[in-house]
Order: C-alpha cells, then structure tokens, then sequence
C-alpha cells in the first residue's frame, strides 16, 4: 500500500507537477462537456411518449431558465467586470485579504503638485502595490501633505484626497467603448498593469513646505488660497502624522490628534478676525456709524461680565490707566480692534443682521474642497451658533468672534478671499482640473474695497504691524481668540498684494497667545515665499 | 482500519479506467443472471433491457468519476508545501463518493429499477461537485474517519434508493392518501420545533444542530399534490373567468396562514419563500390557470413589504442586500467577500485550491456557490448552472410524461422546490437577492438538505418509473 502513496507524492512534490496539473485541468474540462453533451443526447430517451405536454410546465421551465440567465449576467457584472463598480473594487482594495485578486494590482495614479511634482506614487513589487508618499529624498517630506492627500492603506483603508479621489485615481472612469474593450482585453489575458489616472494639484510644494516647517512642533493650520480661482497653494495642519509607516503611526496612539486635519474640521473662536464679518454687515446695513467706547466696557446686562477692549487689560497689567477709545467709527475700531465697538456694532444690527453677514462669507455651508461623482471631500461647516431672539450677550460675543461662535481656519480663509475678490465668495479648489466656481457675491464691490482699506490700515498702523515690512503692501486682521483650553488661539487672516489682490491667507495656531505673535509670523513666511515664487507679481 | 484501508486502495490501485469497468460489470453480471428468464417472457412488450436502458447512467457515472478521480489529485497536488504527505485517509472523500455510485448503479440493476437514469447521472454530476468543493474545504473530519458527518453523502444515496426502490412501480400513489397526515405532521414538526428548539444564527434548530423543518420540503409538496388532485375538478373548474373557486381553496388558504405563521416565528423566512413558490406554481400546473401567477406576484410584493416594515430581522438583511458597502465590515462583508473571491477567480478560476474561499464565513455550506466562483471561474459557475437547468428541465419531463396527475404534481413539486432552492441560493450569493440562508442542493454540506435533497430526487425516480 504504502509504495503507492510514496509515488504518488514524489509526483505530487515534483517540479513538473504544475505541467501536469495544467494537462488534467484541461482534461477535467473536456470530461466536463462529455458529460452535459452525453445528457443533452439522452435529453430525451426513457420518458416515453410525452404527447401531452401542457403548456404550464414550459412556461415554469422557460421562467426557471430565465431566472438562471439573468443571474448569470448579474454574476458576470460583478465577476468579470468588477472594476466597473469603484465601491466594489475600493472594498476589495482596503478588505480583500487575497493576495491574487487583481484589485490588489492596480496601480494607484500619481499625485503631483501644480508643477508636476510627485507627492504621492505607487510601487510595484511582485503581485502587490504598495503606495509611498514622499517628496525630495526623504521620507519624512510624505508628512507635509498627509492630510489634505491623507493615505491608502489596505489595513486602515483611505483618507483624504486619496479617499475621495480614489475611483480616478483607480482608473475607475471608463467612459469610451475603447476603454471598455481594453478592459475586457485585460480580463481575458488577467493582465496586471491595470493603471490608473493621476490627480494634478493646486498646491505648491515650496509653499506648503513653508507652511510645514513654519508650523512644525506646533498645533495649527496655514492655509494659502488664490482669492479669484480658490486654487489652494498651500493647506497644511500640524501635528502631522508619516503616511509611510501607518502601521506604527496608528499603534502610537493620537497625541495631539495627528489625524485631525485642522485647517478643514477643526472648529475654533474665531476671535477678533471676525470683526471683518461684522463690519462687512454694519456696510452692508449702511450701520458706519460713531460709537462711544469708554474704558470700562460694555454689557447688554448687569448679570453678564463686561466686554472690554485689550488696551484696558494692558493698562490694568502695568498699573495705568486708560481713558477708552472715546467715540470711533468703523475704520479706527477695526485698526484698533475695538471690542466694546463690535460687540455694540453687533447688538445694534440684530440677530437677523448678522446671521445672513454670516451666511454671505459662507457660514453652515459644508464647502467641497473636491468632488466627484463617485465622493466629495468636504471642510466642515462653521456653525453659526443658534440664539435666542432675547440673548443679546450671546450676540455681542459673537460680534468679537467669541461666545459659541467656532469656524474652520478655511472658512476664515475664504473670509479673506472674498474681501480681497472684490466681495465674490469663490469656492475653495484642490484639483487644478476642476473649474472655479463662484458661491456666490458675499458684499457689493465697493464695500469691499472700504473693507480692504480698513484691513490694510490694521497692517499699516494697528494690530499687524509686524507685517508691514515685508517689501510689498499687504492686508490683513489680527485674532486672539480666548477659550476653555488654555492659552488664546492665535490667528491671523489677509491678502496681499494690496494693491491687486493674488493671494489670501489664514493662520491659527492653537493656544498661540496673540495672534501678531503667532499666526502673523507663519503668515509673513507665506507671503514672502509666494512673492520670491512670483506668484504676487512684480 | 482494515476495510478503510482497503477501500482507497481498490479505488487508486487500479486506474480510474479499470475502476469503472469493474464498477459496470459486476453488478451487470450480477443482474444479468436474474435478468435472463424475465427478458424472453417480457422481452415483446419491453423493446430495451434493463443494462440498456440504465447504460446512459453507467456512462455518466463514468465520467463523473473520472472526473472527481482527476479533481481530487488536482486539490491534493494543490496542498501547500509543508502539508503532511497524502495518505489513504485523503481518498475517503473520493471514495464514499465512487462507493454511492457503485451501489446506487448496481441496485438499481439488480433490481430492474426503470426509474429515471439521466436524473441520476446528474445528481452524481452535483454530488461529485459537492464533493470536490467540500474537499476543498475541508469539511471531512480525516482525524475520526467514522465521524457520521463523513458519509452524508453514501447516507442520502442509500436513503435515495431505498425510497425509489419502495415506492416503485406506481407504489408511490400509496403518498396520495397520507396527504392529510402529511399536513399535521408539517405543522406538528414545526410547533414541536419552535418549542424546544434553540435559536442560531436568526434561525431554528433542533438539539444537535439538525433542522428537521428542511423535511416540510417533501411533506408540503405530498400535501399539495393528494389535495389539487383530489380537487382538480373544482380548481380547473372555468365558471368564473378571473376568480379562483373560494370555496374549495379554503382550507388551503387556512392552511397556508397557520404554516406562515409558524415560519415567521421561526424566522425561517427562505422555507417559506420556498413553500410559497411550489405552492404557486402547483396550483398553477393543477388548473392550467394563469391568475395564480399574478394573485401569487400581488402576494409576494405584499408580503415582502410587511417583511421589509415589521422584521427587523428581515429587514437587516434586506439592509444588507440593497447596500452592502454602508455596512462593509458588518452587514455586507459575507455577500462583498464571496463577490471578491469571485472577482479574483474571473473568467478561468483561479485553479483547484489556489484561492481562498476560506474568506467568506460559512463558505462550505450557504457560500458554497462563491467557492466555485472563485476557484473554477465564471466558466465553472456556468456550467454547473447548466447541469441544474439540465435537472430541472428533465425533472419537469418526467413530470410531464407521468400518466396520473397525483404523480405529476407530486415530481413538479419536488423538482420546484429543487429548482426555486438553487435560484434563492445562487442569487443570494451574487447578490441578485437577498440572502436566506439556503443550502445548494447536492453541493453543499449541510446533513438535513442533503439528506431531504436525496430522498426528494428518490420520489422522483420512483414517479418516473411509472406505474408499470
């Protein structure tokens, strides 16, 4: 007995076995056929005569046959021409544990920056593809983008823009016959190099590079934006996370929320930066009025603590005194970032007032950053908070940007856009293929050119000096948002060059303290970056 | 040890060739010495002999054989490196299979049985799938080869031709009178059922894992045959042009709602869809009457509504079925992970044990079909759809060429309930339609279906026998 097993494995084990196996295959599927022909053959034999074939039982088999049919070519929709489901493949890419599965071998299309670059490309080893995300030399560089990119990873599945963007970026946008035939090509030879498109972005690697560097070690986020196209030059939030190693990025737990991409979904006070929102509604009301701001502040109620302007805590720090603001209009309230003159300013427009000031800006709208058919990656909504008709104080917090008012550092930046367009609202934009498109006009030309005065004044003689000398003229607002967790939130929001508007910017670094201190520094970087790149003209 | 030891070796020492030679000459021998005598008396009004007649069977079985002979050194070929050397007890598969043919070829010889032999050849064909892909997937406890869990399949056999050979020679219309009983007993089984069963998986089962309900498939189908034919009269009755005679579908209609209740109970929502498919399509080939089909379409969407709003059983799978990918890891990974397999197998397969079925939960039995898919390609899955299409159309001739209307009711029966079990089955699996937790007849394992598949195509050949 044995004899035989042993000669059976030897032919088992052998190097030829493969051929062999090969042969009876084919052999198997000629015995096969004999058997359905030989039954087709006797289709008929032994049953007799069968005169009386009554309808019914043809017309149960011709449904049986039917039913079979159809789920047959539903099958084949799914066996043979699975890649024309992206859920599907994108199931199988981040679930399937088979290592032949052709999913597993398409080839992901590059992400390249505006120039070109390579930010994220697929490798080929074998049967599997792995992705890597690096630019220059090192790998560490994978972490300047990785969360407007975010990863592709077939443990923790995708994000970002390799999420959103992942049926292009498969390839999975068969349009043409010709295509439809290459792909059936493909299925039939099972070939491999089954390659997708590549995602060309807005973003520039120098200038997101400076972002990076500039917010390293940091909490926050540094957005760049073209304020008449909404092409994002730059979008990066800290603390990052290396798309390269998830493994052990993912096991290290999330000090700092790595994942958390600040400049789209973190929500935060807006603080003084606001006061731009405000001031575009008092304009748009035809509200530019004079105001007293005396030093001890104001209160829509004895219950509430008293709004005062930070010239009063400064005075009260060095053991001086100072007399107030006295009575100012817009332009020197905003320079000085009055709060008292605000939080009256907000109180005097009302409820109604201010929540259209800030829905024209784009407030409760979930911006898309990126759509597609088949996914949008969206920022979200900053939250106009809800009030009560008779809270007041709730109002005039809002007016300084504090209260429950949180925003996006994006939706900030497209604050500073829309000033800087002449008051047009432009949708931001990642994909340089995809169309700029206009939300719609947040205020009338010109009160934003007024507006862009009264923020060029903040720059050349209020709160934003330090930004004065860069070697062009620029625009822009302070922020020093106070909140729950610490240290103010520091902010800073402008445009430049001032004289015909290319480029707008937002900082928030998180519990920065004074945003001219903090986000203004990360801002100026920026703006001169873009100005050597030639991206702000002459 | 020592008969187990002899088995494989009589399969494997001689070749697959001469095996089969031997498998068709000794049981002819046998029956050709009985056979002589009876041949010159009845040999005028018989034209074929009994070794002609069954001949097609014989060669079916042939190649089957050969074939599941050829696939089982391909899965043993196919076995990763380190895998202990192929021994006698890997053939136990191969050999209970070649076995049943042997015995289940030779009996009916032996016994001048005329039932169908093409029917038979089929079932060897799915049988020998069956066994294939169980194979693969290890479902054969080869540690304890007396474990009864290995010869289901020589079980069904048996039981297939015991009941063939008893109710042979139109002994079978002895059925038509235990319709009634047969009625009760449904209901006994599935009251008695629903009290000392224990809940699994959203269903029934009785103690030890078995579900005696899957025996409603032949008790129903007696009960629906012995009651049209006792009122066939009446149901093809033409008085009325579009109503059906209230009347005498009455206690049907009672009927029908207690047995739905208690498979709504019982969550056993794919027996029912089953039950309900027969019970349609029997009144329809009972009256020749097409209003069945659309009272049995205005029925069914009514019915999966309140399914859909008052089950939230149903309702998940519902859930699951229309938009698997909201629930990818959940809900939708069993229907997205047998889809994946079968994308990885493609047009060819990706070969006798080269994928991994392993990955779809429950694959050996509810999924089997996704293995097939996976490993013999769209082409594999065609053709076993062919050889069940092939099945079902015989299935339906014999009913069809039967004399009484009692014995082609009850074949009709039996074979729709075949039929509308493998489409719930294969649709579920490729997602055409929800999932109902219904095995593959002849295919996949799982002890009751098996069994009520074997004894339900035993009937079968004894009604295409005739009542000669």
């Amino acid at each position: 007995m044995t004899p035989i097993f042993e000669i059976l494995n030897t032919i088992l084990s052998h190097p030829s076995w493969p051929h062999l196996a090969l042969g009876l295959r084919i052999l198997l599927g000629v015995m096969v056929v004999r058997v359905l022909w030989l039954v087709f053959r006797h289709r008929l034999s032994g049953l007799g005569k069968h005169a009386k074939a009554p309808f019914t039982s043809g017309v149960i088999l011709a449904m049986f046959v039917g039913l079979f049919s159809i789920v047959l070519v539903h099958q084949a929709s799914w066996q043979l021409f699975g890649l024309s489901r992206p859920k599907f493949v994108a199931f199988m890419q981040k679930y399937d544990r088979r290592q032949f599965n052709p999913a597993h071998s398409i080839s992901r299309g590059k992400i390249l920056d505006r120039k070109q670059r390579v930010i994220a490309y697929s490798l080929k080893k074998g049967e599997r593809v792995t992705r890597h995300y690096r630019l220059g030399a090192r790998r560490e560089e994978g972490e300047m983008c990785c969360h407007i990119v975010g990863y592709a990873h077939p443990r923790f599945g995708m994000a970002g823009l390799e999420g959103a963007a992942h049926v292009k970026l498969i390839g999975g946008g068969l349009n043409s016959l010709k295509e439809w035939q290459s792909l059936g090509r493909k299925i039939i030879h099972r070939a491999d190099a089954i390659e997708g498109e590549d995602l060309v972005l807005t973003l520039d690697i120098d200038l997101q590079n400076v972002a990076y560097r500039a917010l390293k070690g940091r909490r926050g986020a540094a957005i760049l934006m073209d304020v008449s196209d909404g092409a994002l030059l730059a979008i990066a939030s800290a603390p990052t996370f290396n798309p390269n190693r998830m493994a052990s990025e993912m096991s290290a737990g999330e000090p700092g929320s790595p994942y958390l991409n600040r400049a789209t979904q973190g929500l935060y006070p807006p603080g003084s930066t606001y006061k731009v929102v405000v001031a575009a509604g008092a304009l748009a009301q035809g509200l530019n009025r004079v105001i007293d701001c005396p030093a001890e502040g104001y209160t829509t109620s004895a219950i509430y603590p008293r709004i005062r302007d930070h010239e009063y805590y400064q005075a009260q720090r060095s053991g001086g005194t100072w007399n107030g603001h006295g009575a100012i209009d817009l332009t020197p309230a905003l320079v000085k970032s009055s709060n008292v003159y605000f939080a009256k300013l907000g109180v005097a427009l009302g409820h109604p007032a201010m929540l259209s000031a800030a829905e024209a800006f784009g407030l409760n709208d979930a911006v898309p950053i990126y759509a597609s058919a088949a996914d949008t990656l969206r920022a979200a909504p900053s939250p106009y908070p809800d009030l009560n008709t008779d809270d007041l104080y709730g109002l005039a917090q809002v007016s300084i940007g504090q209260g429950r008012l949180v925003v996006t550092p994006l939706q900030m930046c497209m604050v500073a856009a829309a000033i800087a367009n002449d008051g047009v609202l432009v949708q931001p934009r990642i994909d340089r293929d995809q169309a700029t498109k206009t939300i719609r006009r947040s205020m009338s030309v010109g009160h934003a050119q007024a507006l862009g005065v009264m923020m060029r004044k903040v720059v050349s003689e209020g709160t934003a000096r330090r930004m004065a000398d860069i070697g062009f003229l620029s625009a822009g607002k302070t922020g020093t948002a106070q909140n729950p967790h610490g240290e103010a939130h520091g902010w800073y929001i402008g445009f430049a060059p001032y004289e015909h508007p290319v480029v707008a910017v937002c900082v928030l670094i998180e519990n920065g303290g004074f945003g001219s201190s903090s986000a203004l520094p990360v801002a100026r970087d920026l703006f001169k970056e873009a100005h050597r790149l030639g991206y702000l003209g002459e | 040890m020592a008969a187990k030891k002899k088995a494989p070796g009589k399969s494997r020492k001689k070749a697959p060739a001469k095996k089969a030679s031997g498998k068709r000459k000794s049981p002819a021998k046998k029956a050709s010495g009985k056979r002589k005598p009876t041949r010159k008396k009845s040999g005028t009004t018989k034209p074929v002999g009994i070794r002609d007649f069954r001949r097609v069977e014989g060669r079916l079985f042939l190649w089957c054989s050969l074939s599941v002979v050829i696939g089982t050194l391909l899965l043993l070929g196919a076995r990763p490196a380190d895998a202990p050397p192929v021994q006698a007890v890997h053939f136990l598969p191969l050999v209970a299979y070649l076995g049943s043919l042997l015995f289940l070829h030779g009996v009916f010889l032996l016994f001048r049985f005329r039932g169908d032999p093409v029917l038979t050849g089929l079932m060897a064909f799915l049988a020998g799938t069956g066994v294939l892909a169980q194979t693969r997937m290890n479902t054969f406890n080869l540690e304890q080869v007396l474990d009864p869990g290995n010869f289901m399949l020589p079980a069904g056999v048996v039981l297939m031709v015991l009941t063939a050979l008893l109710l042979r020679k139109g002994r079978y219309l002895l059925l038509k009178p235990m319709a009634g009983l047969s009625a009760l007993g449904a209901i006994g089984i599935m009251g008695l059922l629903l009290a000392i069963g224990t809940r699994y998986r959203g269903a029934i089962f009785a103690p030890g894992g078995m579900t005696p309900s899957e025996i409603l498939k032949i008790l129903i189908v007696i009960f629906l045959a012995g009651f049209l034919t006792r009122e066939i009269k009446s149901i093809r009755d033409r008085s009325h042009p579009v109503l059906p005679p209230f009347r005498v579908l009455f206690p049907l209609a009672f009927y029908w709602g207690l047995l739905t209740v208690l498979l709504v109970l019982q969550r056993d929502l794919g027996l029912f869809v089953i039950l309900s498919t027969v019970l349609v399509l029997m009144l329809f080939l009972a009256s020749g009457r097409w209003q069945y089909l659309v009272y049995a379409g205005l029925a069914a969407g009514a019915f999966a509504f309140l399914t859909f709003h008052f089950l939230d059983h149903g309702q998940r799978r519902l859930l699951a079925w229309q938009d698997p990918f909201s629930d990818p890891a959940g809900g939708g990974w069993q229907v997205l992970q047998a889809l994946s397999g079968m994308y990885a197998g493609g047009l060819w397969g990706t070969g006798f044990g080269a994928g991994n079925p392993g990955q779809v939960p429950i694959a050996a039995s509810d999924f089997v079909y996704a293995v097939i898919g996976e490993e013999m390609g769209f082409v594999g899955c065609v053709v076993v759809v062919v050889a069940y299409l092939f099945f079902f159309v015989r299935g339906y001739r014999i009913s069809r060429a039967v004399g009484d209307p009692f014995g082609s009711l009850l074949a009709a029966g039996l074979v729709t309930v075949l039929a509308v079990q493998t489409f719930l089955n294969i649709a579920g699996v490729t997602k055409l339609v929800p999932v109902t937790g219904i095995t593959l007849p002849f295919i996949s394992q799982g002890g009751s279906s098996l069994i009520t598949s074997f004894v339900s195509l035993g009937i079968l050949l004894a009604v295409s026998q005739g009542r000669k």
